[in-house]
């Protein structure tokens, strides 16, 4: 008897033993007439389901694919500072993830994306974006973030933060450019605490808000290097996230407002910022695969060798 | 190492460099398998996504490490994923009515062939939509991506022998509905 004979529901196969099955998904044809027909359809399944992409197709991808890892193996060349301390270059390396997870979650839909590599304030950008006014490079929100992903490689982070936010708000309403609900949320979120510090002009970072938005992308990175969480679900998280930093700025403001300070104008970070998950964190965060590797950690897992 | 798996390290390295002949031979051997899931699991826009698939393993090749079965695996796993968030952002369950409309490739291009395969897959197609969504994953990944058992597994999230037993139930409501409508090639 076969073992799936038991306690099956009414889908249960009654014709079919393991072997029989391992026989119709092998590459050879069964001998036995009925299996055969059925190795056929399933074969057929195959044929009509798996198609053949055009030469064209092949040489546009490979251009492209060939584009973005060059760019990005120059990107990850011109980081490499020797004057900067390896915690920082550690920390910088999580950023880049993570904030490479949040382009990802904003769902861009495979344009251009990273060949255009020119920030602003580098002597490319005007090139690029007079590139863009004719059409070429695409300059909607998915080319403002891997902007803002650029500008976090060059160590400003907060601005990056900016800009990113600056991005959704330029595309709000645009559902072709793939910005989910969750992703506009959280990155508003995140824009509303950079502009708490008057990040959003590039000047006046606040290193404590810089190290509450670092540890907030630093917790995202390291949760998905642990599998711990999905890129669907880094919106959420980080929308919570921020959300406990602009509490926390209210509840400061609200101290500040009874304690005035003149020499004090700028509004400043909480004391304490939480820069890790709360301990309700929501359970989508274990939802999904919990013993696949995330997808940004290749290899991890049962392929890894 | 052996001769395929150094061919494959060579393949990776060179892809990892940014070779244009590497990444022209990944997204030929994988992109129609990755097309294929996708379509057979409801997503909108197949070819699109299968575009995402791969933009996002360029952009993510540096960290790759593995043989040729992982990377496939791997490159699979991003499709999976993709496809539920697409589904999470469409709000909308999988759909198997794609098997009926699809483009279609047939390696001899016989029309009599054709026509068979045609009913057959109506007929499979019928079939899939009684099936659970997991044991729909399973046979799609199996069938159509060419997935061993543990590729599938790594894929879903799952052990081996809830993958197994997955795929033995819904190859079993397969073959009993194909052998009720008396349906041969």
């Amino acid at each position: 008897m076969s073992d799936f004979d038991v306690n099956d529901t009414d889908m249960a196969p009654r014709s079919l033993t393991p072997q029989d099955v391992e026989l119709v998904l092998g590459r050879e044809v069964p001998e036995q007439d009925n299996l055969a027909r059925f190795a056929s359809v399933l074969n057929s399944l195959h044929h009509t389901r798996a198609t053949i992409p055009t030469d064209e197709a092949v040489a546009a991808f490979s251009t492209r694919a060939a584009e973005i890892v060059r760019a990005n193996r120059i990107h990850s060349f011109g980081t490499q500072a020797p004057t900067k301390p390896p915690t920082q270059a550690i920390l910088r390396k999580r950023l880049v993830g993570a904030v490479g997870a949040t382009v990802l979650l904003t769902g861009m839909t495979g344009v251009a994306v990273a060949a255009d590599a020119a920030a602003p304030g580098d002597p490319l950008y005007g090139l690029d974006r007079a590139m863009e006014s004719v059409g070429v490079g695409d300059g909607g929100s998915p080319e403002r973030l891997a902007e803002a992903q650029s500008l976090v490689e060059g160590g400003q982070l907060t601005a990056a933060i900016a800009h990113a936010a600056r991005a959704v708000d330029a595309n709000s309403g645009t559902d072709k450019q793939g910005f989910s609900p969750e992703a506009a949320e959280a990155v508003e979120a995140l824009r509303s605490a950079a502009e708490r510090a008057d990040l959003a002009d590039g000047e006046g970072d606040d290193p404590k808000v810089n190290d509450s938005i670092a540890g907030i992308l630093n917790q995202i990175a390291a949760m998905l290097d642990s599998g711990e969480l999905q890129p669907s679900e880094i919106g959420a998280r980080i929308s919570e996230l921020a959300r406990e930093i602009g509490r926390g700025g209210a509840d400061e403001k609200a101290n500040s407002s009874t304690e005035p300070d003149p020499g004090n104008e700028s509004p400043g970070p909480p004391a304490e910022t939480p820069v890790g998950p709360p301990d309700d964190a929501p359970a989508g965060a274990s939802a999904g695969s919990p013993s696949g590797p995330p997808e940004d950690v290749p290899g991890a897992g049962a392929g890894r060798p | 190492m052996d001769a395929r798996e150094a061919e494959f390290d060579s393949l990776l390295q060179a892809a990892k460099a940014g070779a244009d002949w590497a990444w022209a031979r990944i997204y030929r051997d994988l992109a129609g398998p990755v097309t294929g899931y996708l379509r057979s699991r409801g997503a909108k826009e197949p070819e699109d996504l299968t575009s995402e698939v791969f933009l996002r393993v360029a952009h993510a090749i540096q960290g790759f490490t593995g043989d040729a079965a992982s990377f496939r695996s791997w490159i699979f796993v991003i499709a999976h994923r993709r496809l539920i968030d697409e589904r999470r952002y469409n709000g909308r369950r999988p759909l198997m009515s794609e098997l009926d409309g699809a483009e279609r490739v047939t390696p001899e291009g016989d029309v009599e062939s054709e026509a068979i395969e045609h009913l057959v897959t109506a007929e499979i197609a019928e079939v899939f939509q009684a099936l659970t969504d997991s044991q729909r994953d399973v046979l799609a990944l199996r069938i159509i991506a060419g997935l061993s058992i543990e590729q599938t597994a790594h894929v879903m999230g799952k052990r081996a022998g809830a993958i197994k037993a997955l795929q033995h139930r819904a190859l079993g409501a397969l073959k009993r509905a194909l052998d009720e409508e008396n349906v041969t090639l």
